[in-house]
């Protein structure tokens, strides 16, 4: 796939980007979607052969990838790292989907399969109720929910966070720790009452 | 909601977190109600296990596709998604076994993998055996069937099918619940029904609202018709619940619907009455442990009218089936009649540190079991050298396979190692000898090296209860290896070497390496035993019982069968008779099938003389262990003493067909042919041990033999070879005792220079007049073994008897040697020395009676004490004896046949000995005064 010598297109949007084109960023994302993607899987593979995964390393990996083919300098790497962040979590709701449609057609289950468990929501809802919970939060406490977003879905760390949004470490922590409690509470209601 | 708002929030959301238990409730009253309601409804939802504890890729990529490799599982196809993730057919590479694993969306918490740990030591053939747990994933026992839950589908089961199903279900439960783990979700779909019977799948795996394990989500992930209502009630479950969970499952089985508020009958009053017990809302009105209810069902008889879709009918069972058949009967791995070999592990490790460490280990762990028999190694060794196998070769699977055929034992157990990363997977089979058809089967994984031991120890636990031996009995001897041993695999590898060489007969070239073993790990009981017993053959009788008491002070840490054995042998090195027969009882009544305890104790009585015992413990240990010689030595000494020398020699032969060998076989048999005079065994014997290390004792049996016929000179210089060849083998106290057995001659045949000489031993040197020194080694030996049976009784009375002997005093050595009259009958010269005492006092009818003990039981003479050489000696020198006492009673002729009998054993004896030249004259005035 996707960023190769020829994905000029991509580093023209990077270009355009760096040099303050906020609309270039969403193109951007689309376009490197497939690559961030690709990269994750690889990882999450690596990951069962005995490596433990780190978002992180996706995002950088993905980032000096865009670096090395594009042979862009980011002068904005926060902006880069939101992006991929958003990115992640974009790749990641789609997974969910994907597999819910795979799921309804699935497979009769014959073997150590326990096919009455279902009754809770199915795990990959808890990552589309995620989404949708996070989305609201996002609106009464958009910091907050960025730092959800960087560190859950980027996969940063505190003091990364930090440096990205320009504030303290000490502000990412109770940002986190409190949009944890509420994101609690929020998923409780929505999948509240279970079974 | 405004962001501003939300600040709010937030801000008194970390007052509050932050500020102390005291501060908080006026934190809290300082806001408006709002705000105080919102911010309490947070800090109510502030647990331990909040969500997105692991970044969302992590948690959130089960992108596993066929081929997938997870660690060493590669992943074959996908079997369907749970509630927990998915499920995939994989390959254990390693292994090339099938397995089942689970993928779970989120990695577990360390909690989980704690229990987990706990769960997969379960090992029950109900229950589906978990044996690895990844980041986040879960690789289990593939099974293969149905679940409960597709063959409910198709109505009720027939009542014996809802039994036999339900005692296996109930089975699981009390294995699991036996260690503390609580299924929490048991239900049909978790029930699935294979070939070999029930498998209980994913125990311990499911949360509940407080207690979540497996991941950091908070999803309930019972199902609501199994759960019971304190479950539902978000309760900690407990061993009740499950029971609740078992009943739904029993009445679903038996109905066909699940339980509701509507209830169907179930037909068997007996039945209804237990499901009704498990169903009850109360917990405290329940059944309280599953094994109760277990109890309970057994002892239900269905009619098996319905039955006939049944396997239990087809297979052509009568109609009433108690229950019990189904709830108690396993089929049988083995039983306890069977032996087992081991062999070597297949250590893939790399690592030579394994190689013989883990059999030794897994030895021992399975030698606690006195329902398992493991072959003995000294058996494996001569079945190998039959097999033409060079004694130390390594014991594949594939020969511990042939032992086992030749030897007809029922098993063998073998092991391997592999690394995994830093950690190690052990795995251990049991495989039929017959058939070759897998008995039973137990992997384990060690987190590093310092843990194999303990994981092998824990392998072979599991391995117990599935060949079949009870419950209660492993509970009951099961000691952790670490402590069953040592925690070192270093020390455990020198005294896995020493082990081996020992079993192959090499004995003094171990005790450095039991001496590294010890340096290694100053706890190492069964080096110290070893240690012991090694020193005491050597001759160092002060170190033997130095590491005998080692040994002894550790004995709480050993497992049951060590302590046994380390008990006999501290009482033995101890010399406290008593306690020893009393210890090797004890190892008797608690392992029954363990020839060694009878061994041991057979030996204890012969050496007291009680001959008869002593033979019918040595039959005994050799009806266990029909292999290896030690047991036979005591059943041929039996048969000596006893003077029943034709079922000695029927058992001689019988050995030499068997190829069973030895020093001390062979010593029997020369003893057996000098008891004879059979010239052409004694050549045969003589020859055997020319050139052996062992020459030592033919040596020492050689010198008796001349002595019994007076040839002192001849028989000196024969027990000075002897002794010297002890000597350069480094076994000290072999040699002294030959030193000392050519000392205690000269002092019978009345030539005390020799014995001032040598300067002992204390006997000697009693009977040659040199009290002193004869009573300062006496305050020794009482010093080393002052509560010694033999030594209290016997041994010290006759120094003293000795003693008051020259002193004149033969009343004081009579009444000194009461004493020894229980275990006379190894200690001829207590017999001896008493004869004497009464000639003193010229009680010749006495004297004569107590010398005429001494000849009428030959056999005692040349096999009552094995260990030290009193060969023969009082023999000769009775008739002698007699032929005296006789002559104080004026028995002319009585007398007269004792002197001939004395002279013709005597006849080619040396001409100046004393005792001799007496005798002659003595002789000549009976006949003179005769006359």
């Amino acid at each position: 796939m996707c960023i190769d010598g020829s994905s000029t297109e991509i580093t023209n949007l990077l270009k355009a980007w760096s040099s303050g084109d906020q609309a270039a960023l969403s193109r951007l994302a689309e376009r490197v979607y497939p690559e961030l993607r690709l990269i994750a899987r690889r990882y999450m593979k690596n990951e069962f052969r005995g490596n433990t995964l780190q978002a992180t390393e996706v995002v950088h990996e993905f980032y000096l990838r865009l670096v090395d083919v594009t042979q862009v300098e980011f002068h904005q790497r926060a902006e880069f790292f939101a992006m991929a962040a958003q990115l992640m979590r974009r790749i990641l709701v789609d997974a969910a989907r994907a597999r819910g449609a795979q799921k309804r057609g699935g497979l009769a289950p014959k073997l150590n399969l326990d096919e009455t468990a279902i009754v809770s929501p199915a795990p990959d809802r808890s990552i589309l109720d995620l989404d949708d919970v996070l989305t609201a939060f996002s609106q009464i406490a958009p910091r907050q929910a960025r730092v959800v977003e960087l560190r859950y879905f980027g996969g940063l760390t505190e003091e990364e966070i930090a440096e990205v949004m320009d504030v303290s470490s000490r502000t990412v922590r109770r940002d986190w720790e409190f949009a944890r409690v509420w994101l609690a509470r929020e998923l409780s209601h929505s999948s509240g009452g279970q079974p | 909601m405004t962001p501003e708002r939300l600040q709010q929030i937030q801000e008194l959301f970390h007052a509050v977190r932050e500020g102390s238990a005291e501060e908080r409730p006026a934190l809290l009253a300082q806001a408006d109600p709002d705000l105080r309601r919102e911010v309490e409804s947070l800090l109510a939802c502030v647990s331990e296990n909040l969500p997105l504890d692991s970044p969302a890729v992590q948690a959130e990529f089960p992108t596993v596709t066929d081929g997938t490799y997870l660690g060493p599982y590669r992943i074959e196809s996908k079997l369907g998604e749970g509630g927990m993730g998915e499920v995939f057919r994989a390959v254990d590479t390693r292994l090339g076994r099938a397995v089942a694993v689970k993928i779970t969306r989120a990695h577990f918490s360390d909690r989980f993998e704690r229990e987990a740990r706990a769960i997969s030591a379960l090992n029950h053939s109900n229950i589906c055996t978990l044996y690895y747990v990844g980041p986040n994933y879960l690789v289990m026992e593939l099974v293969q069937g149905e679940t409960l839950a597709a063959l409910l589908k198709n109505g009720p089961l027939p009542v014996q099918a809802a039994l036999l199903y339900g005692c296996q279900i109930a089975a699981a439960v009390v294995e699991a619940h036996g260690t503390g783990i609580i299924h929490r979700d048991l239900k049909p779909g978790n029930i699935m029904i294979g070939k070999s019977g029930v498998k209980v799948l994913d125990f311990g795996l499911a949360r509940s609202d407080r207690d979540d394990t497996v991941t950091g989500s908070n999803t309930i992930m019972g199902t609501p018709a199994y759960m019971a209502p304190e479950q539902r009630e978000g309760k900690p479950a407990d061993a009740r619940t499950d029971i609740y969970a078992f009943g739904c499952v029993l009445f679903e089985m038996l109905t066909g619907t699940r339980v509701g508020p509507q209830r169907k009958r179930i037909k068997s009053r007996k039945l209804e009455k237990i499901v009704n017990r498990c169903l009850e809302e109360d917990p405290e009105r329940r059944w309280q442990t599953v094994a109760d209810l277990q109890r309970e069902l057994a002892g239900v008889t269905v009619t098996g009218s319905r039955g006939k879709r049944m396997l239990v009918a087809a297979a052509g069972m009568v109609v009433l089936v108690p229950a019990a058949y189904f709830c108690f009967h396993r089929p049988a791995r083995l039983t306890d009649k069977d032996t087992v070999v081991l062999a070597d592990f297949l250590n893939n490790t790399g690592d030579p540190i394994f190689d013989g460490t883990l059999r030794q280990a897994l030895a021992v762990q399975l030698e606690q079991s006195p329902f398992l028999k493991i072959m003995d190694d000294g058996q494996v060794q001569r079945v190998l050298r039959l097999m033409s196998v060079s004694p130390g070769a390594h014991i594949s699977n594939q020969i511990a396979q042939e032992i086992c055929v030749r030897e007809g034992a029922a098993a063998t157990i073998g092991g391997t190692i592999a690394t995994l990363g830093r950690s190690y997977v052990i795995t251990l089979q049991a495989t039929a000898c017959a058939d070759a058809a897998t008995l039973a089967r137990e992997q384990i994984q060690a987190e590093d090296r310092e843990h194999v031991l303990n994981a092998v120890g824990r392998a072979a636990m599991a391995m117990r209860g599935k060949l079949g031996e009870p419950h209660n009995s492993i509970q009951k001897l099961n000691r952790p290896l670490e402590q069953a041993t040592t925690s070192s695999l270093e020390a455990l590898q020198n005294y896995s070497e020493a082990y081996s060489r020992m079993s192959q007969g090499h004995f003094l070239e171990t005790i450095p390496l039991f001496e590294r073993a010890i340096a290694i790990d100053p706890n190492f009981a069964m080096a110290y035993f070893y240690l012991g017993v090694l020193y005491e053959q050597a001759g160092d009788i002060a170190r033997g019982a130095e590491y005998a008491k080692q040994a002894f002070r550790l004995v709480d840490r050993v497992s049951e069968d060590e302590r046994a054995q380390i008990n006999v042998y501290y009482y033995h090195a101890n010399r406290e008779s008593d306690k020893e027969i009393d210890a090797c009882q004890l190892g008797i009544r608690k392992f029954p099938r363990d020839w060694k305890f009878h061994n041991a104790l057979s030996a204890a009585f012969i050496d007291r003389g009680a001959y008869e015992d002593g033979l019918r413990e040595g039959l005994e240990a050799v009806r266990l262990q029909a292999d290896v010689e030690p047991p036979y030595r005591r059943v041929l000494d039996g048969y000596i003493c006893l003077d029943r020398l034709p079922e000695a020699k029927q058992l001689a032969q019988k050995l030499r067909e068997l190829g069973l060998d030895g020093l001390r076989i062979h010593q029997r048999f020369l003893e057996m042919a000098y008891l004879e005079d059979d010239q052409a065994a004694i050549t045969r014997e003589v020859q055997w041990f020319t050139g052996k290390p062992g020459e030592y004792l033919s040596l020492g049996l050689q010198a008796a033999k001349r002595d019994v016929h007076g040839q002192r000179r001849e028989s000196r210089g024969l027990y000075r070879r002897a002794a010297e060849t002890a000597m350069r083998l480094g076994l000290r106290n072999a040699g002294s005792e030959l030193e000392e057995a050519d000392a205690r001659s000269d002092a019978l045949v009345g030539n005390c220079l020799a014995t001032s000489r040598l300067g002992r031993p204390a006997l000697a040197l009693a009977m040659c007049g040199d009290a002193a020194h004869a009573e300062k080694f006496a305050a020794e030996t009482s010093k080393l073994f002052p509560n010694g049976t033999i030594w209290n009784a016997v041994q010290l009375p006759e120094i003293r008897a000795a003693i008051a002997l020259h002193r004149a005093q033969p009343a004081r050595s009579i009444e000194l040697l009461a004493s020894a009259s229980p275990y006379e009958r190894s200690y001829l010269d207590a017999i001896y020395l008493r004869g004497l005492a009464y000639f003193r006092l010229r009680k010749g009818a006495e004297a004569a009676a107590e010398f005429q003990k001494i000849v009428d039981h030959k056999g005692a003479n040349w096999g009552s004490r094995w260990e030290y050489p009193y060969w023969g000696q009082f023999y000769s020198l009775s008739y002698l004896g007699m032929a005296r006492g006789f002559a104080l009673t004026g028995d002319v002729v009585k007398a007269k046949k004792a002197f001939q009998d004395f002279f013709e054993l005597w006849k080619d004896a040396d001409p100046d000995i004393p005792v001799l030249q007496e005798a002659k004259k003595e002789y000549a005035k009976l006949l003179l005064r005769a006359n």
